[in-house]
């Protein structure tokens, strides 16, 4: 049972929660209680069905509420510019950055800036210090010390601004799979060493507040506690996955220029990111790299104006607050939860694939770093690439995985099977997220695992033929189930003859209206191959394809798949069509739809086996000496009561697979013992 | 088709003789805007405009069977206040509620999945906006055309360039950097934190204003840069307006290139920010080696996307967008694609635009040709009510016009300038840009008020009526600017 509670300011107080709903139209806002499984829902109506998102590290998500906010204010914009250029637009912006200031503990709300995301900041940070060397202030070979797997971008900047002018850069290897936040700290003191060497200055230090990928929430007030006592002149932490996802003070971290996208864990639309540049440092010489009139008038008042451009995402910031307070414990409690609850995923598909965590429990986010079983032999960046997008097209999961090659010397950690885990998927758990979405991820790769499949033998990427398999494979299953659904009972055939647009038509239009049931998702394959045939000859997107500008491959995380494109862009280009589609029939069906959207999927897959690898697996997980025990500890009531509900969920709504409801009870079970 | 047109058509009061009460000048103003409307219409048919200037012809073949109706135009821009009169398209555009929408669609697809929409969807998207950019402004290859946020940010990433050449010493301290005293205040601080401070030599050129001849702005630009040749000085960049933003004024661009070409200048950079869809924009004829329009002005492009051309054969491959991602060194037109997670919809629906524009008689071209020859209209209208003058002749206007204000208001400083506005604006309800020029030595009784009126396919004439009796309202009151404080 959820608690309500009641905002202060709400003047109603109503209490009480299955009753009201029996008074009360649902649909109605209700600002003074808590968003209810269904109102989160159709908050995330328009994310795609079907794909279970386990990704927000990624892009983030905005829920609806912040989009039709944010849509006023373009329209605002829109209606009379002028009047809002000299009225509106600063005091939003104002109204933004004092929410901000407040919340990461900020001294004076001029500290912080609005900025479109991290790749902003460090292109400003970095600027400023390729001012310095051109300008004569810094020696030659003064250094930049910064993680190995910082950012991409930020690498890249270094490489414009910093290398170009002469400076030097120390990267520093983050220890990974990692059990302590002492490993990273003392890396780090190593790096430092080095960068001071040969009596250069380190004149900057990056710290990740949590590194991208491989993710792990890094001890940053220490290490900004080191690079003081090293003399290092500057500290820039890059917290792009920070706020929303961590509890972020940046008078507890103390950096000089802390930076974090709200749009990732901070339900902020694309893109919107803060950027806190201590007050001394604003007499000092940063400016934004596009210059205005604004030049010269403090970092927070020339980003305020860059030019005519969309500033709405940077005016949200008020309704994405409205937002997380509806919420049990607003941003705090989302926080805890996701963390929890990512963890719990985490520990669970660890146990299924006899694996372990990327690094224990508390040095974990909304984000959680998972080893692949060693049998899938993923041997490479490229294999990486492969089985992602194997486990988007053919899945539905959208997941990222790091590959980890081991150095010279390197052990590695080994899983139940004594191979070397050499790759990690990153979960992520964000409110929408449902267990079934790790579930399907977890039976994905346990049946890879099952079916001897690996990386080099994963299906071929020629999608058409895929889709086909898939077909062949699944279609059966289903069927089966579809009369255990209780509906529909009359045309069980009607799968099985799918050979004529016209059934397929007919089929469409009867299932349209049952949607919620989640055996659309296999309409919707049925109808993509048959629909492929008529893209391919699709003369105009062979024409757009034409236009690729050749692509630029290298490690960063979200790009790597790019090599993909040619074959899964057919297969996409159908879903896309399917979209619209889907988006209308969605939002008739999201009041209504049921708690198993994935039921037949699931049920396609063979039942995983959790109860022979249990034991083996804690076993293992106990002698990689990580500190277990503490993770349980930070598990809160309200996963208790998650779990009970999804639990109930999962019986009362399927009436088939009870298996599944049993899995789950046993993981947390498993879990709780651990306490 | 015409047919309908004309029945809109009661036989013709001419407004600008009436002294009616305003309800009735506005109706009779409202039909002579149809009359005038529906007159062009037909006559430009006959002149083949429409044949030269649909830029694709795939669009072409979309075109709807007969085109936009003044209704459905209003319904495109219902989004406007309807107590404005909007006569400043000029500051911030505008855009079309059917843009807005595929804006929408391309935001909720990001949303929707967004790693999906990032790994199929928005390069080849972009490179298709990027393609139909291409063929409007004749540019050689698609390479050639970046997509960024604005004109500002194109300034940036083209004077960053000049700041690298001269930190890296292949520009000498003190070679000069040329442009017009009217750049936009953007770009001079621009260049100042760029070019200034990398050692560069900055040269502002100054302007007649109010501007008789074209010849008037090429002898001045010649007397600048021989100004920047002096001591053996290098010019190694020219900036130069395609239409300066206050006072506006056409300046002519390919002249001034040419000029730039004869004198050994390095590189030119055209800014345009009032270029595409206000003024002929074809980088072949012009020749500048980086040229920069808003879309999100003249363009009906929603806020904010514009392009930045850089000629294949100059000194393109040195340029680099200020926001460094993963793409660094992919050339400035893939750099731009992708500068972190941000909103890109803006910049994927121009060719949404072009199914806008194309719905028009002679699509972008039409427009701009309707627009000019309505705010000249307008402009000699008010000039002739109050007694002043217009800011240049119309040859040099684009779709904006400076229209001189009555002496007798007083304006005597830029703070009059902008009080006067807020009074437009809140008595008024008119939205206008007012300029003031400091009268030259000697001068007495000249004009130093001037206001800047645009006009767009959704404006209409009793807008300019508004403003210009309540500019004789004020005069009839004896209204004089020092009379207003903030």
């Amino acid at each position: 049972r959820e608690e309500i509670l009641i905002p202060m300011a709400a003047d109603d107080r109503r209490n009480g929660d299955s009753t009201n709903h029996n008074h009360r139209d649902p649909k109605k806002p209700r600002l003074s209680e808590f968003l209810t499984e269904s109102d989160i829902r159709s908050e995330f109506a328009h994310h795609h069905t079907g794909v279970a998102r386990v990704n927000n590290g990624s892009f983030g998500c905005c829920p609806s509420s912040v989009l039709d906010a944010q849509r006023e204010w373009q329209l605002r914009f829109l209606r009379q510019p002028d009047e809002f250029y000299f009225n509106g637009l600063r005091r939003g912006l104002l109204a933004s950055r004092a929410v901000i200031s407040d919340l990461i503990n900020a001294d004076d709300v001029d500290e912080v800036s609005l900025l479109d995301n991290a790749t902003t900041a460090a292109a400003i940070v970095l600027q400023r210090v390729g001012r310095c060397f051109s300008e004569g202030r810094y020696q030659k070979e003064d250094t930049v010390v910064m993680f190995h797997c910082a950012f991409q971008s930020v690498k890249k900047s270094i490489q414009a601004y910093v290398s170009r002018v002469g400076g030097s850069t120390v990267e520093v290897r983050l220890p990974f799979p990692v059990s302590s936040n002492d490993e990273i700290v003392s890396a780090f003191r190593e790096g430092l060493k080095k960068g001071r060497a040969n009596g250069r200055t380190v004149r900057l230090a990056i710290i990740d507040h949590i590194t991208s990928m491989p993710c792990v929430l890094m001890p940053v007030r220490e290490l900004v506690k080191v690079c003081r006592e090293e003399g290092v002149e500057e500290v820039f932490v890059d917290a792009a996955h920070a706020i929303g996802s961590v509890k972020v003070d940046v008078k507890e971290i103390g950096a000089d220029y802390y930076v974090s996208n709200l749009h990732k864990w901070f339900f902020c639309p694309p893109s919107i990111a803060f950027f806190y540049c201590k007050k001394r440092s604003s007499e000092l010489d940063v400016h934004h790299p596009v210059v205005s009139h604004e030049f010269g008038n403090g970092l927070a008042i020339e980003s305020a104006w860059i030019g005519t451009r969309d500033y709405s995402s940077q005016l949200v910031v008020p309704s994405v607050m409205e937002f997380v307070k509806r919420f049990e414990g607003g941003i705090d409690g989302i926080m805890e939860r996701n963390h929890d609850e990512a963890v719990r995923m985490g520990l669970m598909l660890c146990s299924a694939w006899g694996t372990n965590l990327g690094s224990p429990p508390e040095m974990c986010v909304g984000m959680v770093m998972i080893g692949l079983p060693s049998k899938l032999c993923v041997e490479s960046d490229d294999d990486a690439v492969k089985l992602r997008a194997y486990l988007r097209v053919h899945r539905s999961v959208e997941v990222p995985v790091y590959f980890l090659g081991l150095r010279d010397g390197e052990e590695g950690v080994k899983d139940k099977d004594s191979g070397v885990i050499t790759a990690y998927v990153r979960i992520s758990r964000q409110v929408y997220n449902e267990t079934e979405d790790y579930e399907r991820l977890r039976d994905a790769i346990t049946e890879l695992v099952k079916d001897q499949r690996t990386c080099q033998n994963l299906p071929p990427f020629d999608i058409f033929r895929c889709n086909n398999k898939a077909l062949e494979e699944e279609e059966p299953e289903p069927l089966a189930k579809v009369p255990e659904m209780g509906e529909q009972t009359e045309k069980p055939i009607r799968l099985l003859n799918f050979v004529s647009e016209e059934q397929l038509e007919e089929s469409k239009k009867e299932r349209g209206e049952r949607v919620e049931d989640g055996t659309f998702q296999r309409d919707r394959a049925l109808y993509e191959i048959l629909k492929e045939n008529k893209d391919k000859k699709d003369a105009e997107f062979n024409e757009r394809f034409k236009h690729r500008p050749p692509k630029a491959l290298d490690e960063d995380e979200t790009e790597f798949l790019d090599k993909l494109e040619m074959s899964k862009k057919e297969y996409e280009r159908q879903l896309a069509d399917d979209d619209e589609q889907q988006i209308r029939s969605f939002h008739a069906a999201v009041a209504a739809r049921s708690a198993t959207p994935q039921e037949p999927e699931e049920a396609a897959l063979p039942p995983p086996a959790p109860p022979t690898i249990e034991p083996k697996t804690t076993g293992k997980r106990n002698s990689a000496t990580r500190p277990f025990n503490t993770i349980i500890r930070v598990k809160p009531q309200p996963k208790k009561v998650k779990a009970t509900e999804e639990e109930k969920k999962a019986i009362s709504g399927a009436p088939e697979p009870l298996q599944t409801g049993l899995a789950l009870v046993s993981y947390s079970d498993e879990s709780e013992g651990d306490d | 088709m015409k047919n309908n047109k004309l029945k809109t058509i009661p036989l013709s009061t001419n407004p600008m003789a009436s002294l009616s009460p305003p309800e009735e000048e506005a109706a009779a103003a409202a039909a002579s805007f149809h009359h005038r409307r529906s007159k062009r219409y037909s006559s430009s048919t006959t002149n083949g405009l429409a044949a030269e200037s649909v830029p694709d012809k795939r669009h072409k073949i979309s075109l709807p069977p007969s085109f936009i109706s003044s209704s459905e135009i209003e319904s495109e821009f219902s989004h406007h206040d309807p107590a404005f009169a909007r006569i400043n398209n000029g500051s911030f555009g505008s855009c079309p509620s059917s843009v807005i929408a595929a804006q929408r669609d391309w935001q909720l697809r990001f949303l929707r999945q967004p790693d999906r929409f990032f790994f199929d969807e928005l390069k080849p998207n972009i490179s298709a906006s990027r393609a139909a950019i291409k063929r409007l402004i004749n540019a050689e290859h698609d390479d050639e055309v970046s997509l960024v946020d604005n004109a500002t940010t194109a300034a940036a990433i083209v004077l960053q360039q000049t700041a690298w050449a001269f930190r890296e010493g292949r520009f000498d301290r003190g070679d000069a950097v040329v442009m017009l005293h009217y750049a936009f205040g953007s770009v001079k601080k621009s260049v100042e934190a760029y070019v200034s401070r990398s050692g560069g030599e900055v040269i502002e050129m100054q302007l007649p204003f109010p501007v008789n001849s074209a010849e008037e702005i090429v002898n001045r630009f010649r007397t600048g840069l021989a100004l920047g040749k002096a001591n053996g000085r290098k010019v190694r960049l020219a900036l130069i307006d395609h239409v300066t933003s206050m006072p506006s004024v056409v300046i002519p661009i390919k002249e001034l290139v040419k000029i730039c070409r004869e004198e050994g200048v390095d590189q030119v950079f055209v800014d345009a920010a009032h270029g595409i869809g206000c003024v002929d924009v074809d980088m072949k004829e012009i020749g500048a080696d980086f040229y920069t329009s808003n879309l999100h002005k003249w363009f009906f492009a929603p806020p904010s996307v514009a392009f930045l051309y850089c000629k294949r054969s100059g000194a393109g491959g040195n340029l680099h967008h200020p926001v460094v991602s993963h793409e660094y060194g992919n050339g400035l037109a893939v750099e731009s694609t992708w500068v972190g997670t941000r909103d890109y919809s803006a910049q994927l629906v121009v060719p949404s635009i072009l199914e806008f524009v194309n719905r028009f008689e002679g699509g972008i071209d039409g427009i701009k040709k309707r627009n000019h020859e309505s705010v000249i209209e307008m402009g000699e209208m008010l000039v002739k009510s109050w007694g002043t003058q217009l800011g240049c002749p119309p040859e040099m206007c684009p779709s904006m016009v400076m229209v001189g204000l009555p002496v007798c208001l007083g304006v005597s400083s830029e703070t009059d300038a902008v009080r006067l506005r807020n009074l437009l604006r809140e008595r008024f309800s008119i939205e206008i840009p007012t300029y003031f020029r400091a009268p030259g030595e000697g001068e007495t009784d000249s004009i130093t008020g001037y206001v800047r009126i645009s006009y767009q396919v959704y404006n209409k004439p009793e807008e300019y009526h508004r403003l210009k009796d309540a500019i004789n309202e004020l005069v009839r009151d004896g209204f004089k600017c020092s009379s207003l404080t903030d």
